[in-house]
């Protein structure tokens, strides 16, 4: 056989110029698993394997809350219940700089608590505040850039990619769930510290203008009324898991029935609703499972070939101190983060980076963690961000793609500051998993 | 078009299916905690039948997405081309399409028989035989075959008319 990079070169050669040359990511993992396995492991008998490799992939109990998390988001955002959450929020804002900005990253942080999808919070605010803004005469980047803050439900709980890594990483979803709450909280303080800055520095970029003044008793009413039913969803599906009651699939599924509970509440439930909200989850359930059909062959044929394993040992056998190697496989994902899908970059670097975290002996929740901001950043980097295509679906027309790029740029400085913070203090992360029971 | 190819029809039966299933798969977990920790009387069978309800959903719905084009795919090289090589690339994309989803599906079908001579178990909590389950596979990677020739063949059209 092969030396073992050779294979390597070629294995992730031919799948990045099959992604290059336009296939579905999901396709490109099967052609690569095709050839490889053809050459690799005996013709038709392995081809044969490759489809019990598709078989178990995803039928496993563990990734049952990724649809679950997705269709929570999905019915709050169809059935339009948490606009009045959001109306409320406004009330309770005085005159801040740059308030409607403000309002979308906190938004977002409490969507996030609610689902499970970056795309649909990025798709809610950007369609429900962005035309607000314009009419303020907010600068357009300050205020996309402020919407593209619904990239947080990646890394905040309940998170969809957080159950797929963990099941990767072979670490308790419950546990990088829950590591993920902090982080995040950490994130809103950044951006919303960012927007406080410059609509203090630049007054121009979001114009001031004196909201409507309420009463306390109003206030307190709407809130009551608006905001508080949704404690009852962030209760079920992060409370419970972090009191150990429930396993993440359980509170996954208790999760919905809240949400439609919530939902009913408002008198929003409808079979339109539930179908929308059904179709929607499908579209990202199907994409991400897919990818990881193909996906799990092509991390089998890498060890196979010994690439893994080499990689690996020529990895660690550099004397180097190891927290490099952290920066180093953080920067590679982010760099990989601009031109891929955030599940297929799991799927192709997990198998040779898990391997170092545990040779190393890092805290693999701690590096989940990273890596869900990692992919929170993936997701707005550009060229390919799939949040950035979500919000151009969703800008004021006379909006180009160029100014979605430009309105993300101080955003990921943010998080990339976030994900220091977080590497530099890992409490951060572990505090919250490590006084969990289970 | 006014009419929809009897392809067309059973593409969006069996995302209409996959939809149904992922609203089953809700149902299953909901009873089963209330049969957990209301009645105490757990439904093993509810784990087995939510695992394999994961696997279906992906193949009755992926024909389906990329229907849809929901399947993500890369294209900032692409779209620097010209308009006649993204054409050829879209032509040779979905030629690959065509050839892999026709060894996937008789590669299922293959697999399947083969679990159906031997008589091949898929042991949870309860035995499934795995020639049941394994054919979603081939359904799901035969209606991607005729979704990617379909594509090839607007490709050619397209070509046809830059002449």
């Amino acid at each position: 056989m092969m030396e073992w990079w050779v294979l390597l070169a070629l294995i992730v050669g031919a799948f990045l110029v099959l992604l290059a040359v336009g296939l579905p990511v999901f396709l490109a993992f099967v052609v690569v698993d095709v050839l490889g396995i053809y050459f690799l492991w005996g013709g038709s008998a392995g081809l044969e394997q490759l489809i019990h490799s598709m078989f178990s992939s995803i039928s496993t109990f563990v990734l049952l809350p990724v649809p679950f998390f997705v269709l929570m988001g999905e019915l709050l955002f169809h059935s339009g219940v948490f606009i009045k959450a959001l109306d409320t929020m406004d009330r309770w804002m005085g005159r801040v700089p740059g308030r409607l900005c403000l309002l979308s990253v906190g938004g977002a942080t409490l969507f996030s608590t609610l689902s499970g999808s970056s795309m649909g919070t990025c798709a809610m605010l950007g369609s429900v505040l962005l035309p607000e803004m314009q009419k303020r005469g907010y600068h357009k980047t300050l205020a996309i850039g402020s919407c593209m803050s619904g990239a947080l439900a990646m890394v905040i709980p309940p998170s969809a990619l957080a159950v797929i890594l963990a099941s990767l990483m072979e670490i308790s979803i419950g546990k990088l769930l829950i590591s993920g709450f902090l982080p995040g909280l950490v994130m809103a303080a950044l951006y919303v510290s960012y927007i406080l800055l410059r609509c203090v520095l630049q007054p121009g970029l979001a114009p001031d203008y004196s909201p409507a003044h309420y009463p306390w008793s109003t206030k307190m009413k709407s809130f009551a009324i608006n905001v508080l039913p949704f404690g009852l969803i962030i209760f079920v599906v992060t409370g419970l898991i972090f009191a150990g009651i429930a396993t993440p699939t359980e509170s996954a599924s208790m999760g919905i029935m809240a949400t439609v509970a919530v939902v009913a509440i408002y008198k929003k439930v409808s079979l339109a609703i539930i179908r929308k909200s059904v179709e929607s989850t499908l579209r990202i359930t199907v994409m991400m499972f897919m990818i990881l059909t193909g996906s799990t062959a092509f991390s089998q044929i890498l060890a196979f070939t010994g690439a893994t394993k080499g990689l690996v040992q020529l990895v660690v056998s550099f004397p180097l101190p190891h927290f490099t190697y952290i920066v180093v496989m953080q920067g590679l994902m982010i760099i990989l983060g601009m031109f891929m899908e955030q599940v297929s970059i799991m799927m192709v670097t997990f198998p040779i980076f898990m391997p170092i975290v545990r040779a190393f002996g890092f805290d693999p929740i701690w590096f989940g963690l990273l890596t869900l901001i990692n992919m929170e950043i993936g997701m707005k980097t550009p060229p390919f961000g799939l949040c950035l295509f979500v919000m151009k679906g969703v800008v004021p027309e006379g909006v180009t793609m160029a100014d979605v790029f430009r309105s993300v740029v101080p955003f990921v400085i943010l998080d990339m500051i976030a994900m220091l913070i977080v590497m530099i203090f890992p409490s951060i992360a572990t505090v919250l998993p490590n006084l969990m029971r289970y | 078009m006014g009419s929809k190819s009897i392809f067309d029809r059973v593409i969006d039966f069996m995302a209409f299916l996959a939809g149904l299933l992922l609203v089953a798969a809700v149902l299953i977990e909901c009873l089963e905690i209330f049969m957990r920790y209301c009645i105490k009387k757990p439904q093993i069978w509810s784990m087995d039948a939510c695992e394999y309800i994961l696997y279906a959903i992906a193949f009755l719905g992926a024909p389906w997405l990329l229907k849809k084009g929901g399947h993500v795919s890369v294209d900032i090289i692409t779209e620097r081309l010209s308009s006649r090589a993204r054409i050829y690339l879209g032509c040779l994309s979905s030629a690959a399409g065509v050839l892999v989803s026709a060894l996937i599906c008789w590669f299922g079908l293959v697999a399947s028989w083969d679990c159906y001579a031997t008589g091949v178990l898929v042991t949870k909590t309860y035995s499934v035989p795995k020639a049941y389950l394994l054919p979603f596979i081939s359904i799901g990677y035969f209606f991607l075959l005729v979704e990617f020739a379909r594509q090839f063949f607007r490709h050619m059209i397209q070509l046809k008319e830059k002449r």
